[in-house]
């Protein structure tokens, strides 16, 4: 066998040991939680001078890509930050940037951060009204801050672009008291005027988490008083004759619910933390004070 | 044939010649393919994807025309004094300033065809994209971007003649591409030495400032994709600054190739 024979041979071996490896290397990329090594932003933003933005790109490119990846969904996105920073840090105008980390760090239950970036993009870039508009969000739904989410909602409501509703949910912020009626009607107001598709998303299923709440609480309720009336739980959730239960349990959501005969327990395999509702604070209890009570002074 | 006339015919001959260089070609397909590659990538993004589309574009342009702008600008004259093609030209009565004005012609006359036929490809891609009506940015405003990136790569161009005057290609190479990375971080450069506590060092700094030249004012690309507006005074004083500054280096290119000795 001559040179003609050994070219064409080396070619194919050497190509399919280049796939075989090049296969073993993506493999890895896609089984990694972090995002891999990455520059310094502010040696990467000296370095990439006039064309910086073009490298802010590039790592918005890989920050999306990295909490598309499974593993690292999985795993809480760990690098999230790290990205965002780095993404903002080479470009800080890049307004999207600063909105989607902020909605990607919140979804990931990591409030602190999320409202961190926010405000550092409120700083930067001022006339953009989803970023106070998505602090607010935070703040109303994951913090029960009631007065301060109205406020960034009132601030957003008067940069330009903004929504013509955004005043009118400003308002009714303020006046929430916090039960899930009013954060899915919130929520309701929210997905019918948000064009952003990554928003929308996120409302919607923030807005199904409600409604999963809401059932739970109902079905819990009733499940007690079907205890007191008959001795013991039901066996299946039919059982309680309730319209709205039996209505909800055909859906998609309704199909996430799991009963537990023995302990009496309901939970959603969708559901995977049951939220925290605030209560509206009651109204003192006002008693009658004796008429000498009242002339005595206190120690 | 008096000096106008036989400026363009050296310029015309310059810009035959740089056509039929198959690295133009090469950098030709390289930038175009950036271009397309930054619609691909614009669909794997989160938010519009017009931001990416226009940076990457621009940036392939950008990178693609000073890459011609150097390769070419260095060939110019330096490899037309190494194969002695320069000499029978030379010999005819035209001054030497006229062959290198002629030569510098013939190279930004290159590349700013071959930036027009790419940023024909880019606002295709940008327009296809664009979600703010037909164009996604104010016109005026896209053109003025264009405009001072060809100030810049006719900045570069004329620092690639001006060392081809008196050196190889090689060194010539070297040097343009050196200096056009620096003229980026001028004021960065002046800045941190200026910190220094040593006199020299701050002195050196201040020096480097005004030789070099100052590239990044002339960049409106982060500007563009922001929304901010270009078309101001400060970017006509940009423009003139930057055209101030060839004038400066094609005196100096003309003024050493006029002193110099050849063989």
């Amino acid at each position: 066998m001559g040179t003609r024979w050994l070219y064409p041979l080396l070619l194919v071996a050497l190509a399919m040991g280049t796939h075989f490896l090049h296969r073993q290397a993506v493999v890895g990329v896609a089984e990694r939680e972090t995002a891999g090594p990455l520059p310094n932003a502010r040696v990467l933003r000296f370095l990439s001078s006039s064309h910086h933005t073009s490298a802010a790109d590039l790592y918005w490119l890989k920050l999306v890509q990295y909490v598309g990846t499974e593993v690292a969904l999985r795993a809480g996105w760990p690098d999230l930050e790290a990205l965002a920073d780095l993404v903002v840090t080479l470009d800080p105008k890049y307004g999207y940037a600063y909105q989607a980390s902020g909605i990607l760090l919140s979804t990931a239950g990591r409030i602190d951060a999320s409202n961190e970036i926010l405000e550092r993009g409120m700083a930067n870039v001022p006339s953009r009204w989803q970023l106070p508009f998505y602090a607010g969000f935070n703040r109303w739904y994951h913090q029960r801050q009631f007065r301060e989410a109205g406020e960034l909602l009132l601030r957003a409501s008067r940069l330009p672009g903004r929504p013509d509703w955004l005043a009118a949910l400003a308002s009714r912020l303020f006046a929430s008291s916090g039960s899930i009626d009013d954060g899915i009607a919130l929520l309701d107001l929210m997905i019918a005027n948000t064009e952003d598709p990554l928003l929308r998303d996120d409302f919607i299923r923030r807005r199904e988490d409600l409604v999963l709440e809401k059932m739970l609480r109902r079905i819990e309720d009733r499940a007690a008083a079907f205890r007191a009336a008959h001795g013991r739980w039901p066996q299946r959730l039919e059982e309680l004759g309730d319209r709205e239960i039996r209505a909800f349990l055909p859906t998609p959501l309704g199909q996430t619910l799991r009963w537990d005969p023995e302990i009496g327990e309901v939970r959603s395999l969708f559901l995977r933390d049951r939220l925290v509702v605030h209560e509206a604070p009651t109204e003192p209890e006002i008693r009658e004070i004796p008429p000498d009570a009242a002339t005595k002074e206190s120690p | 044939m008096n000096t106008t006339s036989a400026l363009f015919a050296l310029a015309r001959v310059a810009l035959v010649e740089a056509l039929r260089e198959r690295i133009l070609y090469g950098l030709l397909a390289f930038a175009i393919g950036l271009i397309l590659l930054s619609a691909v990538l614009s669909n794997v993004t989160l938010g519009w994807p017009v931001r990416i589309v226009t940076d990457l574009s621009l940036s392939a342009i950008s990178l693609g025309g000073a890459a011609m702008a150097i390769l070419l600008g260095v060939r110019s004259v330096a490899s037309e004094i190494e194969r002695r093609i320069a000499y029978p030209v030379l010999a005819r009565p035209i001054a030497r300033w006229t062959y290198v004005v002629g030569r510098y012609l013939g190279v930004v006359g290159t590349v700013f065809f071959n930036v027009l036929l790419m940023a024909v490809a880019a606002t295709i891609m940008i327009a296809a994209y664009s979600h703010e009506g037909p164009f996604q940015y104010a016109f005026f405003d896209y053109l003025a971007t264009l405009g001072l990136m060809s100030v810049r790569l006719a900045i570069l161009a004329g620092l690639a003649v001006l060392f081809s005057t008196f050196t190889s290609s090689t060194v010539a190479f070297i040097a343009s591409t050196g200096l056009g990375i620096a003229g980026h971080f001028t004021a960065d450069l002046r800045h941190f030495l200026g910190k220094s506590e040593l006199e020299l060092t701050r002195a050196v700094g201040e020096l480097l400032y005004w030789a070099l030249p100052d590239l990044s004012t002339l960049e409106a690309l982060p500007r563009l994709i922001h929304g901010e507006p270009i078309l101001s005074t400060q970017a006509l004083v940009a423009a003139t600054y930057g055209l101030f500054y060839l004038g400066v280096v094609l005196v100096l290119a003309c003024w050493r190739f006029e002193g110099r000795d050849l063989p």
